[in-house]
Order: structure tokens, then sequence, then C-alpha cells
């Protein structure tokens, strides 16, 4: 396989590609859709296919020319790409809607090589988000330059060994794009119902007052979405008034690392206790002191969670400050 | 118009969360009624369901029938099982959902029906933490709003702890005098700042679309006015018949039930001038200003403006469809318009004599809602001979179905020579968003509970409206038509294709 790969070559294979769908469908014709450049880093030995479903359903909610890149562990240098088309057809309509797709395989020893193709091949004038998928390739010494032609890094820090160590890196990342965590994305729907039982303005002034807050997670130790949740919730607090701790209180018996509950409890003279539990797979239970409601409450997967992320384009001020919280108390243990 | 999302909620995550309410209690007049079961719980439970409402949240429903809160919430359960789309029905949400739903009988005319809403209200209040604030929902007859909103006040309920609103459905009356007379017996009791008048076209995602089109765009906006747009049409046709509402129809027609709210708001939100903030009052000053500069038709010019239509019978697709005298609770010489189309010009610098032409029907051939706009030719015919010349570049932006927007142009065709032919360029607004859609019913509701009332029909832009649709009404009113003038299943009388070749246009087939 030779270690060479002209943008040019992959380009026009793509305006081909179009040409051809464009060939097959002379009635209703292709509709071609693209927001943004969605470039995704693996190990080959991951599984593609999984990955590549993800990728393909994301297509619909934020059409994108995705460009999937294996890497191949190895000094031998590799560095190939073929292009195809993700196309589908919405009920009830004649047209065809794609979107274009470049799978490149690189060896570790052309990774090096990689970097300047990268901008040629995104979509001109579109965001560029780049989804790293392995720690291990964050870590590696090329890894700044393909970051470089992103505007946006996502990777996923629960897929570290060492959570704190994962968040000690990402807070203190050097020169990378802006960064996104599936981590704190995982507690959009926490956060969301703690949010929700603050908008009632009785239990809104009891913030000031909490005295004690806890993180309830399962597994050996705390995984990253929980440091991230008691950062974010002290952050809340502290803007509140209130000076309470939160602890992370681990939940006996066995189970993944997961955040299973979270409990505020007010003083004052009006004394309160919120919580929100997760009841079981797929349920929540909100709690306010005798008031029970019950919610739906689904794991996100891949695709939930990197469809929430790529349609963040700018800054994300809240993840900011609850990530260097969050590293620092993951590093005091 | 109050803030959105409440600054102080220190855990408020604006850019990923979703619009939130505060806590309160919603009292649904009608609470047995088609329209609450239909659209409101499904919505309120959908709502529930997308963890947008606030723990304590509670609905109280009124109406004659006894009933105890347990009745209420059984009979509310199978109507959201039955009319929820798109959606799961989900056991333990509704459950919790449920916990919430009250229920009090009481007679709209009957003043100790409200003392005992009061007393129910203060319990739940008590119960559930709803914080004093309360939508009044009033899915009644439209002849019970004055006595509801005068029981209400006469019970003090108008007033409390927290906020009050009021939310109605159309007809906001039958003319500008009853629109105006109705509007004074409620600002007796609410202010017209915390009255809603629902206009659920407006509460569509793509007629809120309209507005992100013409004004997140730099491009389009220098095109928006006369010196570009030849005229526009819009259109919304309905495949189906009067459905069992016929005795309800041949009161209004087509001209009151369709034209005089939805299309004139939607007219206005295509014509309207940009508000210099997105803000409820500055949106609605600007939709009630356009409103009130569209020329009131003299009664000798509507006849060349205004062509009203009703079905009569056809065979369509192998089902012999009843014509609407046929229909049943029909008046057999009814001179109702079940067609109604008509053309509008807007007195102002940006749109003056530009024809606006709108038509609205039932029992057409398709069901659809669209808005097409026609641009002026280019203006030296450079291609006359190549298939180029007669193809005006059109704008549509498509309603429902298939939710959309589609710009037609002329391209060379592939090859030697210079052929010319037609092309569209195509943005499907739920492909190319795959998230649901939420119903308009969902996102009006959570508006009010908002206080959010850019979407809602003010008293000014219902009278003016009124005003554009009284002098057809009146002339109409006049006059005996010879109907039925067009078969069921086709696009309308041929007097409609007349209205529009006097201006040199035809009717678009969508």
């Amino acid at each position: 396989m030779p270690a060479i790969l002209e943008p040019d070559r992959v380009l026009r294979e793509l305006s081909e590609l179009w040409e051809e769908l464009g060939r097959q469908q002379p009635e209703g014709g292709v509709l071609r859709a693209c927001a943004l450049t969605l470039v995704v880093l693996m190990e080959e030995s991951e599984d593609s296919q999984a990955t590549g479903e993800t990728v393909a359903r994301l297509m619909r909610d934020h059409p994108s020319r995705a460009i999937e890149v294996r890497v191949r562990a190895g000094a031998e240098r590799v560095l190939s790409a073929r292009v195809l088309a993700q196309c589908w057809m919405p009920f009830g309509q004649r047209e065809q809607i794609c979107c274009e797709q470049i799978e490149i395989t690189v060896s570790e020893g052309a990774l090096g090589d990689l970097a300047p193709v990268l901008p040629p091949l995104a979509a001109p004038d579109l965001p560029v988000v780049l989804w790293c998928r392995s720690p291990r390739l964050l870590e590696l010494p090329e890894f700044p330059a393909l970051a470089q032609a992103a505007g946006k890094l996502i990777v996923d820090s629960t897929a570290f060994p060492d959570p704190a160590a994962a968040l000690g890196l990402l807070a203190a990342r050097p020169a990378l794009p802006r960064l996104a965590d599936l981590a704190w994305t995982r507690l959009t729907r926490w956060r969301e119902l703690i949010a929700q039982i603050f908008e009632n303005r009785r239990y809104e002034a009891c913030l000031g007052k909490v005295t004690a807050a806890r993180v309830i997670f399962t597994g050996e130790r705390p995984p990253a979405h929980a440091y991230y949740l008691a950062a974010w919730l002290l952050n809340g607090l502290e803007a509140a008034g209130s000076t309470a701790g939160v602890e992370l209180e681990r939940e006996p018996g066995a189970g993944d690392a997961a955040v299973t509950g979270v409990e505020l409890t007010a003083g004052g003279l009006e004394p309160r206790r919120f919580s929100v539990r997760q009841t079981e797979a797929g349920a929540a239970e909100i709690r306010v002191d005798g008031l029970v409601n019950r919610t739906i409450f689904e794991m996100p997967d891949d695709y939930t969670l990197m469809r929430e992320e790529l349609s963040i384009t700018g800054p994300d001020p809240v993840f900011e400050r609850a990530l260097g919280r969050a590293a620092r108390l993951a590093g005091k243990g | 118009m109050q803030p959105v999302i409440p600054p102080s909620n220190p855990f408020e995550d604006p850019l990923r969360f979703e619009r939130r309410v505060p806590e309160l209690a919603m009292v649904i007049f009608g609470a047995n009624g088609d329209l609450t079961r239909r659209k409101l719980l499904p919505a309120l439970y959908r709502l529930s369901l997308e963890r947008r409402l606030p723990p304590g949240f509670a609905v109280v429903g009124t109406s004659r029938t006894p009933m105890s809160d347990e009745q209420f919430r059984q009979k509310m359960r199978e109507a959201v099982a039955e009319h929820l789309e798109n959606s799961p029905f989900d056991e333990q949400v509704w459950d919790g959902f449920a916990r919430g739903l009250f229920y009090q009988a009481g007679d709209l005319r009957d003043p100790a029906g409200y003392q005992a809403l009061g007393a129910k209200l203060q319990e739940v209040e008590e119960k559930r933490d709803t914080g004093g604030n309360v939508i009044f929902y009033l899915a009644t007859q439209p002849s019970y709003y004055q006595a509801a909103a005068e029981g209400i006040g006469r019970a003090g309920l108008a007033r409390g702890n927290g906020w009050r609103r009021l939310v109605i459905e159309k007809p906001f009356g039958h003319d500008t005098g009853s629109a105006r007379e109705l509007s004074r017996k409620l600002h007796e009791f609410f202010p017209e700042s915390e009255i809603y008048r629902i206009d659920h076209y407006l509460g569509k995602e793509t007629v809120q679309n309209i507005l992100a089109f013409r004004f997140g765009n730099g491009i389009f906006e220098p095109l928006w006015n006369r010196r570009y747009v030849n005229h526009v049409q819009i259109t919304a046709a309905e495949s189906i018949g009067v459905e069992g509402r016929a005795a309800y129809y041949q009161e209004a027609g087509a001209l009151r039930d369709m034209i005089q709210n939805h299309l004139l708001q939607v007219m206005a939100t295509v014509a309207m001038e940009p508000s210099a903030t997105y803000d409820a009052q500055a949106v609605r000053d600007e939709r009630a200003k356009l409103l009130r500069s569209i020329r009131l038709m003299r009664p000798e010019e509507v006849e060349a403006n205004a062509v009203a239509g009703q079905y009569g019978p056809a065979r369509v697709g192998g089902a012999d469809l009843p014509g609407f005298r046929q229909e049943p609770g029909a008046d057999p010489q009814a001179q109702t318009d079940t067609y109604a189309a008509a053309t509008f010009f807007v007195e102002n610098w940006r749109w003056a004599g530009v024809p606006f032409f709108i038509r609205t029907g039932k029992r057409l051939p398709k069901r659809v809602t669209e808005i097409a706009i026609g641009f002026h030719p280019a203006p030296h015919a450079l291609f006359a001979d190549r298939g180029g010349q007669s193809i005006p570049n059109l704008l549509i932006l498509r309603i429902q179905p298939d939710e959309g927007i589609s710009l037609k142009f002329v391209s060379k065709q592939p090859g030697a020579g210079m052929k010319l032919r037609p092309v569209s360029m195509d943005f499907n607004y739920g492909s190319s968003f795959g998230e649901r859609t939420p119903a308009a019913y969902e996102t009006l509701l959570l508006d009010a509970m908002l206080g959010d009332p850019t979407l809602y029909t003010r008293q000014d832009m219902v009278e003016a409206s009124w005003s554009v649709v009284e002098p057809i009404l009146a002339v109409w009113a006049s006059r005996k038509f010879d109907f039925p003038n067009y078969p069921a299943g086709s696009w309308g009388p041929p007097e409609a294709d007349a209205m529009l070749a006097r201006y040199g246009q035809s009717w678009r087939k969508p």
C-alpha cells in the first residue's frame, strides 16, 4: 500500500461519487447536506462497524463530511483513503439525502504525514470537529498537530484508566482546540433535573442554606463524571451563598462506575431535602421532601452524547468552570 | 416580557438545557372537552416526558360533569394514551404527572363554582408548592369566555400571590366590534399583558423559522421587497371535509376560520419589518403594524379580489365524497364558504403594488400549507429562446407537511450549447435536524408558562385582521352564491384562477 495521500485525488473521487449518485436518481435527485466536518480518530482494532453506525446516525442530525481515521499500530508506513456516501430517503419523499464519508487508514509511522492533508479534505467554510475515541491516541506526539485542524475536540474521560489523571490532563491541556468531554455530556440529564427543582422560587431560596450535598456512585472509585457533578454542584452552591462541601459517596454493591444519585439537605427555618435518584434502568425519581415525581432517564449512548456536543459550536463556560474544579477535586483523591 | 430563564437559578445552563418553567398550576375550563383531551393534556404530558415541567406542576380541570380527582386522572390517562403522537406512553411518567392532576366540578355561570375553584387552588398550592402562579385556560365554547373571565375576576382569582394569566382560543369575536367588546370584558379582570390569545399556526416550528430565515441571514432581506418580489402566494389546503363540524363551520366559513387569523398572521410574519430586538413586544408591534398596513377593500373591489367557494360531491380515487351540503349537520342550502381566496396589498414602501394571494379550502387535492415568493424575471431575456426566459425564481417556504425551504432557479443543462432548465435547491427541516419537532401546542403552552407572548396574538392584531376581512364578509353576506362551485378533490373554483389571471399569474399546484 503506498504511503501517499493526495487530497486532490480524494476530492476528485468524492465529486465523481456525487455524479454517480445523481445518475442513479434521475427522477428525484440527490440532496447533498453538509453542516460540518467530523473527523473521527480511532484505533484500527476498534469495532469500526459500531462507530460507523454511530456516525451514520449522526448524519441525520448533523449532516457532515465524515472523515474516519483508523490508526494502525506499528512503524510500517501506511496511508490510504477511500470515499463513500451515507444516504437515506426520508419517509414519503422522492429525494435521497446523502452525506459524504472519507475513510483513511494510517499507521502510527505515517501519522505525522496526516496532519497536513486534513485541512484540504475538510468541507470549506464549515466547522471541523475532531472526535478522539482513544485515550492512547490523545497522548501520541503527533496528536497536537492533528488537533490543530479542528475547532473543537471531543474526548471521553471515562475511557481513561485513571479518571483523576484524565481530568488533570484535560484541565492542563496546552494549545488544544475548544474541548468537550462526553463524561460531562453524560451529566446533562442529571443537571437538568437538579436545575429544574430550583426553578421553584421557594426551593431556590433554600440553596444558600444547603448544609450537605452528596453525589452517590457505584464502582470501585468515583468515575470522572462524579467529579464533574460534584464540581458543578459546588460552583452552583457557592453562587447561591452556601459554603457546604460535596461528598462523593460510594454505594455498596457491585456495579459499573456510574453516578446513581444526588442529595442536597438545606437547613434554616424551613429545612428541606432534595434528591434525584436513578431508581432502575431508564427511570429516575425526583424528591422534594414528600413530593415525588418520576421521569424517564435513559442512559445516553455515544450517538446521543455526540448529537448534543455537535450542536454546541461556541464556548461552553459552565463546562470550563466545572472542568478546572473537577480536576482539583480528583487530584485531592 | 418576563425573562425566559430566571437568571437567579445558579444551576441553569441555557446552552444545554431546554427552557424550563417555574412552579405553577394550570386551570383548564372545559376539561371534559375535545380540545383538552386531544391537544392540551397530550401536550402537557409530552412536556412532562421531556422533563420540561417543574416537579410540583399541577392541572386543575373544571367542567360541569361531577368527577373525583381520581376519575379525572383516569379519563385523562385514556385521552393521552389515545391522542399522543410520536411519543411513547410511559406508565411511570404518567403516574408522576397524574399526581398533579386535580378536578373541580362547576358551572361557568355559577359564582359558587368559582369559590369552590379558589378553595381547590389553595389546596393544590399547599400540596404542590405552585407558588400562587396560575394559568386559566379557557378550552370552552367562545360564547363562555366573558362569563368565565368575569367569574374568575369576581371570585378574586385573577389576582394572587403569584402571577395570573388567561389563555383563550380563537375565534376572538366574529367581527371587529365583537372582538373589541370581548377584549374590553377580559380587560376588566386581566391586563392585556396577561391575556394569551392562541393562534396555533404561530406555534409551528416552520412559521417561527420564517423569522430565522429572514432576519438570521444577510442575503435574503435585501431581496425582500417590491423591487425584487413580484407576488406572494399563501396556500393552506386541506384534503379533508368538515369532519362532523358542519354545524360550527357553516357559521364560520373559510375566510373567518382560516384567513382572518392564521393566514393573515402568516402573511404578517412574511411581510413584517425586522424588529429592533427579538422581544415579544417588538415582534408583535411589527406584526401589528403590517396588519394595519393591509389595504382595506372597497365594496366594489371585492368581486375582483375575493373568491368564495363551496365543494360539491365528487368521486375521488374510487371514493364517493359528499358535497358540503350533504355533510351531516349541514344546511342543504348553506351559503358557507369552504374555500376562500383573496388578493391583498400592503400599503407601505416595501410592498407597494405587490399582490399577496391567499387561499384556503377544504376538500382540496392534498393537505399542504406553503408560502411561495415569486421573484421578478431577469430584466433582460438573454436566454429567451433557450428555455430560460419565462421561469422566474421562486422561493417556497413549506409549513406542512415536508417542512422546509426550496429555491427554484434555472441552470444550464450539461453539454454543448446553452439550454436552460429549472432546478430546485431544497432544505428539508425534518431531515436536516433529526430531532422531533415539538407540536404547536407544546411550544405555545410552554411560552404561556414562561410568560413569553411572542407567538400569541394581541388585541390590536386581532382587530386589525378583522378590519381586513370585514369588507369581504359584508359583500358576501349580501349576495347569494351559486354553490357548490368546485368539486371535492379539485383546487377550488375557476373564479379563483381568474382572479390571479387578472394579475398575469396562476396558482401553484403544490
